[in-house]
């Protein structure tokens, strides 16, 4: 049987939001997010047709959401594309702005103290909660290698939050 | 077998604490879609139109021809609704052949067709698990339909019947499930679940557990199609239950308590999720802690309304909003987590949540 393509259109009315948050919490600069998010699924309908149904479609999304980070870290890319909302319906408050953008700050602080593909499982596993045969698809690694990280990245993360220094 | 080391209380607080840091506003995410939509359109377009634009031209020309000759017409009309209807039906597409007897087929040949499609596929749609009578009555409906016995529902009331689920399969799989749970592979334990309601569509603790584990996938991913499956999950439960089932009060509180709209995971972390509950009452122990026992519940109440809750570990603890200044805090499994709750002063407050073994 013919496997369907997935429909960016659907898809990103089902997972943006994960997709969204795990950009985020990947050290993409707050300003680039939501170039990034836009990335994720363009490419996800350019390479639609290589979707083979292995994984679930989130997993493959995370899979691509996780790449376009990496290149986005690696880019050091600051595009401040940030549009100011032209309406205000809906919108947050400058106050509550503020208090998303200090509660990103203060996540990325802790976490870029982590190296980086630890920093990536403990984000699936522990802040996206996917399983760890799901992160083992989405990094292309095998399931021991992505324990082996969680139990790095959890033991950085307790030593970051005591203010201790890590090690990467 | 896990090497992944625990999180320590301080990464446990830290990870509850920005359970929702990240999380996009609906109003940043329409613009976003703006701009995808605005970037894939031309692609779309191109797919859609394979061909150069002359060749669609001259198409058109011959088109106009074909019709002016009465052709178009009469190859329209050979076909005919009604048997467009049946051909899909009998290709075994009986969803499509409904949509297009609703949408299509509106006249005196079509009187009843519609009926007799939805009988069909109500019946098809669990043709393992029928009664001899409900058998009976498909193939009534098939020879009715699409006569010869070519259809594929007839090829599989054809098939032998299979062989009598015995219990133990079905509790193997609802085993299955909860181990997955509790690993939190959600997709896998749905796998099962849904297995399971093939096998019987009227167990209940399979219906129960699939729409805890469709609300759980749900608030994971802001999936309004999952919350609406695990909807239709607990009111098939409610409708299969024996009265004095003690998960009945529980599910239908859930279902009159949940919106109708399948809430995005902002607005509730943790909605309509788990409420493996057996009535056990759970103990507050002062400020700061909350003490329960697995399968418990126990109160907590807030001295402001609440505008946000998150708890560190949902595989040790479910927590729900019932009332502006109260949260329901359930036991999951014998462990430790933190519940964090957001005021609308923007306080915060903090509780250790303690699930003890019954």
């Amino acid at each position: 049987m013919r496997r369907q393509r997935p429909d960016v259109r659907r898809l990103y009315q089902a997972h943006a939001r994960q997709v969204w948050r795990t950009i985020a919490r990947l050290g993409v600069p707050a300003a680039a997010v939501e170039d990034a998010v836009q990335d994720v699924f363009l490419t996800a309908h350019q390479k639609a047709a290589d979707f083979d149904g292995r994984a679930s479609p989130s997993t493959w999304l995370i899979g691509i959401a996780v790449r376009v980070a990496a290149n986005v870290r690696r880019s050091g890319k600051r595009r401040a594309l940030a549009v100011v909302p032209s309406s205000s319906d809906g919108a947050p408050t400058p106050h509550e702005q503020l208090e998303r953008r200090r509660d990103l700050e203060a996540l990325d602080a802790t976490l870029s103290k982590l190296a980086p593909e630890q920093r990536e499982v403990v984000v699936l596993m522990d802040l996206e909660h996917l399983s760890a045969p799901e992160v083992a698809e989405v990094l292309g690694v095998n399931v021991n290698t992505v324990y082996s990280r969680l139990r790095l990245g959890r033991a950085a993360l307790s030593r970051a939050l005591k203010g201790e220094e890590v090690a990467s | 077998m896990s090497e992944s080391g625990e999180l320590s209380t301080e990464a446990r607080a830290f990870i509850a604490e920005h359970s929702q840091t990240g999380e996009p506003t609906a109003q940043e995410l329409a613009r976003v879609w703006e701009r995808i939509d605005g970037a894939t359109a031309p692609v779309k377009a191109a797919r859609r139109l394979p061909v150069p634009a002359e060749w669609l031209a001259v198409a058109a020309v011959l088109i106009a021809l074909l019709a002016a000759r009465g052709v178009f017409v009469l190859v329209h009309d050979q076909g005919g609704p009604k048997l467009r209807v049946l051909e899909a039906y009998r290709a075994g597409d009986i969803d499509g052949a409904l949509q297009r007897a609703k949408t299509e087929c509106r006249g005196d040949e079509c009187a009843g067709l519609e009926a007799k499609l939805a009988k069909a596929a109500s019946l098809s749609s669990r043709i393992g698990a029928l009664t001899p009578e409900e058998r009976a009555e498909l193939g009534a409906l098939d020879e009715a339909l699409a006569p010869g016995g070519t259809s594929a529902i007839a090829l599989k009331l054809r098939a032998p019947a299979p062989p009598p689920v015995s219990p133990r399969d079905l509790d193997g799989l609802v085993d299955e499930a909860r181990e997955l749970i509790q690993s939190k592979s959600y997709d896998a334990a749905v796998a099962r679940l849904e297995q399971c309601v093939r096998l019987d569509p009227g167990h209940a603790a399979c219906l129960r557990m699939l729409g805890s584990t469709y609300a759980r996938i749900a608030s994971r991913d802001g999936d309004a199609e999952k919350m609406e499956r695990a909807r239709t999950a607990y009111q098939r439960f409610l409708e299969v239950a024996p009265p004095d089932d003690v998960h009945v009060p529980k599910v239908r509180q859930i279902l009159e308590a949940a919106p109708d709209e399948a809430p995005a995971p902002s607005d509730s972390p943790t909605p309509f999720v788990d409420w493996d509950t057996t009535g056990a009452g759970g103990q507050r122990s002062g400020d700061g802690s909350v003490v329960v026992v697995v399968g418990g519940t126990g109160v907590v109440e807030t001295s402001e309304n609440i505008r946000r809750v998150a708890i560190g570990d949902g595989s040790v603890a479910d927590v729900s909003v019932t009332g502006p200044r109260k949260l329901t805090v359930t036991g999951v499994a014998e462990g430790e987590t933190t519940l964090l709750v957001w005021l609308s002063s923007g306080a915060r407050r903090v509780w250790l949540v303690q699930v003890h073994p019954k």
